[in-house]
């Protein structure tokens, strides 16, 4: 049943844990051996300095192995989708370990782009446009240098420029622009233009009832009959 | 897609929960053999023995859905086995021609077009060869266990090594159940052909008593995901992806966001002549 290929791989592991282990186990010795004060007396007081020093040396342990599960479920897995609406609540702290996040890593530039997303749905302009200037990557530094000079032109710029950017607007998954828009076309009663911003809000919010409303009101205006009743179920699961 | 053509999609998500799966999956052949030669040929008495098989004179409804379901995605029709048991549940089981077992107390308490429901994700499983994954997946997790009592291996996981490894591609591949469920229930409501059936079949699935699932209202069932999203740390985050399926506030939202396109509203009418015929009495 076991392959050559496995048992390699298995020894490599095994190798990487036992130095790792190895390792840890020198750090804590060296802090427990920093911290056991010489016995004073027969009163016992050792045994709890001893104690201390254990637990101590135990927690220390925990947070480590905490940090490194932690390392490696953020390796295979995001806790998290930035492009999805939050409360306002947890996205302020999202942004917060997000910021954190990037003094503390080697490789910040992914945090960078995430925090610019979620400082764009927030409506902080400002700190996007801060974010995006601290980017290394010269691709994402332009792509979202654009999406952020976009979010801040007026409501009569945005529409001039949409046919233009039409395709770079529709790729970038800021739940605030696709929204922005909507606004801005169902109000000039362009509601193709509207539907297609619409959708894509609903996919990035879906249990939001205005933008389903309006998405509701997109179809019945295009003779979308179809549509408008599955729509009209929707907001009746939601209301 | 038009509505003579078979629909074919997977999602994004699952696509990428694959690709990160497929890079730790190891030895396929040995394993698939393996439970080809003996896991297999094992289950099979206690099927035939302990359930009952869904025929054209038992339970016809059931074998007439499974037929048109799988006439119409082309692929064999499985066979379908009721076994005794007080959850609902439904799953797809085998490898070398997979069935469906569903148990007794989910084709009692779920209304014929929740049945579908269910039908038509377990066929969409073997529609998109999930089976065969899940089969590989679970034989590589049962081979770690194993490993530990080998002599000489079992000095591997004097530190852990073993179990370490073992609990990462368990998560990895749970990771991919949850994407595979998502995808599932798309297939069972397209078949169904009514988002609130799929709702109310996914809530029976989590509180297994059709009353209450009856009582519950969906708008506020969905405020549940909002504090799902907001528990963070290593517990939570570790709590939340040891789990097979994805939790219940999800999945109705999953649905949800398929449904936002145009694109997808128009499959769901496309299907139209399919629904009739599951749903025809």
């Amino acid at each position: 049943m076991l392959n050559k290929g496995m048992l390699d791989i298995l020894k490599e592991k095994a190798q990487q844990s036992l130095d790792s282990l190895k390792k840890e186990t020198l750090q804590v010795q060296s802090k427990i051996n920093n911290n056991i004060v010489e016995p004073s007396s027969k009163t016992g007081k050792d045994d709890l300095v001893n104690n201390a020093a254990v637990n101590k040396a135990a927690r220390l342990l925990i947070e480590n192995s905490t940090e490194q599960a932690e390392k490696l479920i953020y390796k295979f897995f995001h806790p998290y989708d930035v492009f999805e609406i939050f409360d306002t609540v947890y996205a302020q702290e999202l942004i917060q370990e997000l910021s954190a996040k990037i003094n503390e890593n080697d490789n910040p530039d992914t945090y960078r782009c995430e925090l610019t997303v979620l400082y764009l749905n927030n409506s902080s302009l400002a700190r996007a446009e801060e974010t995006v200037n601290a980017i290394e990557n010269p691709v994402e530094k332009k792509r979202l240098a654009a999406v952020v000079a976009i979010s801040k032109l007026n409501d009569q710029t945005l529409l001039q420029i949409y046919d233009r950017y039409r395709d770079f607007i529709l790729s970038q998954r800021v739940y605030k622009l696709y929204r922005r828009y909507a606004s801005l076309f169902i109000e000039k009663k362009k509601y193709q233009n509207a539907k297609e911003m619409l959708e894509r809000c609903c996919s990035h919010n879906p249990t939001s009832i205005k933008d389903n409303r309006d998405l509701l009101l997109c179809y019945e205006q295009s003779n979308e009959y179809q549509s408008a009743e599955l729509q009209r179920t929707i907001i009746r699961i939601l209301s | 897609m038009n509505a003579n053509s078979v629909i074919r999609f997977r999602r994004e998500k699952e696509t990428k929960a694959f690709e990160t799966l497929s890079k730790v999956l190891l030895a396929r052949d040995i394993l698939l053999q393996y439970y080809t030669q003996l896991v297999e040929p094992m289950l099979l008495p206690d099927l035939y023995g302990k359930t009952i098989k869904v025929t054209p004179s038992t339970y016809p409804q059931l074998f007439r859905k499974k037929n048109i379901i799988a006439g119409y995605l082309q692929i064999p029709p499985p066979e379908i086995f009721i076994y005794e048991n007080y959850y609902y549940g439904a799953e797809t089981v085998g490898l070398t021609k997979p069935w469906l077992e569903i148990s007794a107390n989910t084709i009692t308490d779920f209304t014929p077009a929740e049945l579908t429901f269910l039908i038509g994700r377990q066929l969409a499983h073997i529609y998109l060869k999930h089976y065969i994954i899940k089969v590989h997946s679970e034989q590589l997790i049962k081979s770690y266990d194993l490993l530990e009592h080998l002599p000489g291996v079992n000095l591997i996981n004097v530190f852990g090594t073993l179990d370490a490894f073992e609990k990462v591609f368990q998560l990895i591949y749970l990771n991919w159940t949850r994407e595979i469920c998502h995808t599932a229930d798309i297939y069972g409501m397209l078949f169904c052909g009514n988002v609130n059936t799929a709702i109310s079949a996914i809530i029976k699935l989590i509180v297994n008593n059709v009353d209450l699932a009856n009582e519950l209202k969906v708008s506020e069932y969905l405020k549940q995901k909002e504090y799902l999203s907001s528990l963070k740390g290593i517990i939570a985050y570790y709590t939340k992806y040891d789990e097979t399926v994805p939790y219940g506030p999800l999945r109705i939202v999953e649905l949800l966001k398929y449904l936002s396109y145009s694109a997808s509203k128009k499959t769901f009418y496309d299907l139209k002549t399919i629904q009739e015929a599951l749903n025809a009495e």
